[in-house]
């Protein structure tokens, strides 16, 4: 009632004012209403009266109006007016920052940050390089979040963002908030830079108010993101920025619950700044669900973060996390002896990685799991502790522990990060110290560039014609020999290894069928079927072909196989990830189902892999290989050979082989469908149905991965044919 | 209040097009003739009803400067509708539709909804964008298209609830993912029948401070 009163009140002087001295220049106005502030202040030394009873706000609105008018009518940019020029001269700001400052009449300090926010937000005119401006600016940036939970926040965070925006429009303003004591001595040595307005939206970033600290968030962004290496170096070494982000994150995640529905987990969806976790009306809610969301928001927002930071700053943000999050947290939690605790630290992991893409973060990560050595492995190198320990577990006694492991190795597979397949699966192929021939070092090294190709391409091919046929056959290894015994021309097989790197298209279809009739028929649950599945593996593995393609197409992989002498090897060892994925493949009969259909998934994802080396190391059968080395072909072989025999001790075998595709396939058509089910809902199929259903199962899954690899295959012949 | 679905929607556009004055014309029916500049986002939330069923609007206002711009990118992720705004008085709004429209198609799920709005219809007499353009360039890219008034709130609610309408038909032909909450569509409890008695564009005013 009384502040209705008083607002007509100070509404009929505006009034008063504008009518009884209609000559008046906005000047005299502006001063009018500035003068009538600073009176404020000296007659009403011990006032107790709130702001809005006052007409501070409205002289202050009136003076922003007539500021806003004059640069209108101005028109031209670049030129003040005579009252920005009072407000410039007279340091009206300062003024100002110092009345705010004391919060006198409450609610001051508000009205003096909108004033402030407003001015910079409608003026047009650069304010900030005015030395008058920024000074007060600065002051009244180190005035906010200095109270946690202030009544002021939204207004201060108004500010802040305002400065940020502004800041962000022109970078080198930032250097008027990177403060140094003696900015003017001549001994730039001594002097501290301060980063305030970092430090204050640092303070409110864990503001209770959801706006404030989402807005804090942002301003931080656009801090970070300046492109001036002054504001970067600040940040780094002079605020509590990396390691408070960094800090925020670890205590999320020590916050996180340990007895969770893993599926949860992987379902849970988490974006920062689009999470609603006090959404009371979830259905899909468990506990601990919030912890788990603003765990995932909060990484998420680093990965943003990092990824649009200055490099300096997103390289620094991703080294902190490492150390606090990687090395602090998760390495103890990954490499305990507890099954359960390990099992949540990798289902974590894994969740992790994927909302991670920014390539600074994303390093870190895989430099955590799989160590930052890029050099060639050996057998009896012990290798990365905890991608040693991980590669353990995929041969876990626990079905559950050795899946978790191996969708961690999935989704790592999934990252768009060269260091991952270099680690997991070139390193030790580049040296090509798998193929049997003796090398031809001198003139057959090929360098890592890719621009002498098609002059490369024809030395490796005129090369290959000089080989003398019969050395191929003669040091074939056991397996290989068998190969090639099962696949009746053994001169044709040489004629492919000449071709290789021509890619001739007749040559595709025996490596084609290789895969195709690795099963006798009378294995195959399905002969009629066929051509339709394998119709779809071929549209998927294409698909899929596409995506990885792109994803590798900026790390510069050789078009054709190159033996790298630093990566070669007297004896050849495949490394211990495709170790680990060829002996499980070998013993796929005594796994369980849900094993079989991701350990088939991730050696697909393998071969889809565009590198040459990879390529022909796991999808030419005909590769002469050298003695003793094992492939991708050999392993399948072995795996069909066990199955043959025990075909032929079962006489009920085609029956239960049936009845087991029956029971998989009842709807769907192929294996990408059983491995989305799979993933969506438990499929009750793991054994125990009846006798043999689990190795049942195995063979059905081995049949369709022949297929898929079959497809995939041709597939990236074709892509090589047609590109060529 | 219960719901059916959540739908995340994004508004975006040119800074001073009128983004924050039609998601205040949406959620408390009100217009505001000086409105600052948005800075960092904001956002609103208001319940509508589409086929007998409760659906809950989220709707995060970005802002418009270019300073932003990389900012308000990561909110695209998430968002199951965009509405990209433009000024009809200003022709360089509409010049940059393209951009937003990359960033947009980019940065979001491939099967966000995206509703065109050519705001500011009452201003005929200054009008520089004619009406037919914006269809043209609608049908173009495959958007639906409107122009709305944020200040009498001509067809403002028939663009946020247009474009749910398209939303919920692309969850009932399947094309949206709804266990998949990146989409930027979430299921509510289950709701009961007796509570699906408003009309659309029901119950007003039930703004924001329920996130994050």
């Amino acid at each position: 009632m009384k502040k209705a009163m008083f607002h007509k009140f100070t509404n009929f002087i505006q009034q008063a004012v504008e009518t009884f001295a209609p000559n008046i220049s906005p000047q005299e106005e502006f001063v009018y209403h500035w003068k009538s502030v600073t009176s404020y202040f000296v007659d009403n030394k011990d006032g107790c009266v709130r702001i809005e009873e006052t007409a501070l706000p409205e002289h202050l609105d009136s003076m922003l109006r007539i500021l806003q008018e004059e640069e209108s009518e101005l028109g031209e940019a670049g030129t003040t007016g005579m009252c920005m020029e009072y407000l410039l001269q007279h340091r009206l700001l300062e003024t100002l920052y110092t009345l705010g400052r004391t919060d006198h009449p409450p609610g001051m300090k508000q009205c003096v940050l909108r004033f402030f926010t407003k001015l910079l937000s409608r003026i047009s005119h650069p304010l900030l390089p005015h030395i008058n401006v920024y000074r007060a600016v600065q002051r009244l940036v180190k005035a906010c979040g200095e109270t946690k939970a202030g009544p002021a926040e939204k207004e201060e965070i108004e500010f802040l963002c305002t400065v940020c925006a502004k800041i962000k429009t022109d970078p080198y303003l930032v250097n008027f908030f990177i403060e140094s004591p003696s900015k003017s001595a001549k001994t730039p040595h001594r002097t501290v830079p301060a980063f305030s307005l970092l430090d204050a939206l640092l303070a409110l970033s864990t503001s209770q108010d959801a706006r404030v600290s989402l807005k804090a968030c942002e301003g931080m962004m656009l801090c970070a993101s300046l492109p001036e290496q002054s504001a970067a170096l600040a940040l780094i070494s002079q605020t509590k920025f990396c390691h408070s982000i960094a800090q925020t994150l670890t205590e999320l995640y020590r916050k996180l619950p340990m007895q969770v529905n893993l599926d949860d987990i992987e379902m849970i969806e988490a974006k920062w700044g689009f999470n609603d976790i006090n959404d009371r009306h979830d259905e899909k809610a468990f506990p601990g669900k919030r912890q788990v969301i603003s765990f995932l928001s909060w990484l998420d927002y680093c990965d943003q973060l990092i990824a649009v930071a200055n490099p300096d700053v997103g390289e620094a943000l991703s080294r902190e996390i490492h150390q606090q999050l990687l090395t602090g947290c998760f390495s103890s939690h990954l490499l305990q002896a507890s099954e359960s605790g390990s099992l949540m630290a990798t289902v974590y992991i894994t969740r992790c990685l994927r909302t991670v893409c920014s390539p600074a973060l994303l390093k870190e990560f895989s430099y955590f799991l799989l160590g930052s050595d890029r050099g060639l492995e050996s057998k009896d190198n012990p290798g990365h502790l905890i991608n040693k320990r991980l590669l353990e577990r995929c041969n876990h006694l626990s079905d559950e522990l050795c899946l978790v492991t191996l969708k961690l190795y999935d989704t790592l597979l999934q990252k768009e990060d060269e260091h991952i397949f270099h680690c997991l699966l070139l390193r030790t192929l580049l040296g090509r110290s798998y193929l049997q021939l003796p090398s031809l070092p001198s003139q057959d090294t090929v360098s890592d560039s890719t621009q002498d190709e098609n002059l490369e391409d024809k030395k490796n091919a005129s090369k290959e014609e000089d080989k003398p046929d019969d050395l191929v056959g003669q040091t074939t290894s056991s397996d290989n020999a068998e190969i090639i015994a099962n696949n009746e021309d053994r001169d044709s097989s040489q004629d492919h290894s000449r071709n290789i790197a021509n890619n001739l298209p007749s040559e595709v279809h025996k490596v084609v069928n290789s895969f195709l009739t690795l099963l006798p028929d009378e294995i195959k649950s399905t002969i009629q079927t066929v051509d339709c599945s394998y119709d779809m593996y071929l549209r998927d593995a294409s698909k899929q072909f596409a995506i990885q393609e792109r994803v590798c197409k900026s790390w510069g992989w050789p078009k054709q196989p190159i033996s790298e002498l630093s990566f070669s090897m007297e004896k050849f060892h495949q490394g211990p990830f495709l170790q680990m994925l060829f002996d499980k493949l070998l013993h796929m009969l005594d796994q369980s189902y849900s094993v079989n259909l991701l350990l088939t998934s991730l050696i697909s994802k393998v071969a889809l892999v565009p590198h040459p080396n990879l390529h022909e190391y796991l999808l030419d059968p005909f590769l002469p290989v050298a003695e003793g080395t094992h492939t991708l072909y050999s392993v399948l072989i072995k795996v069909t050979n066990e199955i043959k025999h025990h075909q032929k001790t079962d006489s009920t075998f085609p029956q239960k082989l049936i009845l087991a595709r029956k029971q998989l396939f009842g709807l769907v058509p192929n294996i990408h469908s059983l491995r989305l089910a799979k993933c969506q809902t438990e499929v009750p199929c793991d054994g125990g149905g009846f006798e043999d259903q689990s190795r049942m199962e195995a063979i059905i899954v081995l049949e369709e991965f022949c297929k898929e690899l079959s497809a995939i295959t041709f597939v990236k012949h074709h892509a090589a044919v047609t590109k060529s | 209040m219960s719901y059916a679905y959540l739908f995340k929607y994004i508004i975006i556009g040119d800074t001073g097009v009128g983004k924050s004055c039609l998601l205040l014309q949406f959620t408390d029916k009100r217009f505001q003739p000086v409105h600052d500049l948005t800075i960092g986002v904001e956002f609103g939330a208001r319940m509508i009803t589409i086929d007998g069923k409760q659906i809950k609007l989220q709707i995060w206002d970005t802002a418009g400067q270019e300073s932003f711009r990389s900012i308000t990118r990561s909110y695209y992720r998430g968002a199951a509708g965009a509405l990209l705004v433009y000024d009809i008085t200003r022709r360089d709004t509409f010049n940059h539709l393209t951009t937003w429209l990359e960033d947009a198609r980019q940065h979001s799920n491939s099967n966000m909804v995206i509703m065109l709005i050519g705001n500011k219809s009452d201003l005929e007499a200054r009008r520089e964008v004619k009406k037919e353009e914006g269809e043209a360039f609608a049908r173009e890219h495959g958007l639906i298209f409107m122009e709305t008034s944020a200040k009498t709130a001509a067809n403002v609610e028939e663009a946020f609830i247009n474009t749910a309408k398209e939303i919920y038909q692309k969850i009932q032909d399947g094309v949206f993912d709804i266990n998949n909450e990146a989409n930027g569509i979430k299921i509510g409890p289950q709701h009961s029948p007796a509570s699906q008695s408003l009309n659309v564009g029901g119950s007003g005013g039930n703004q924001g401070g329920n996130c994050c």
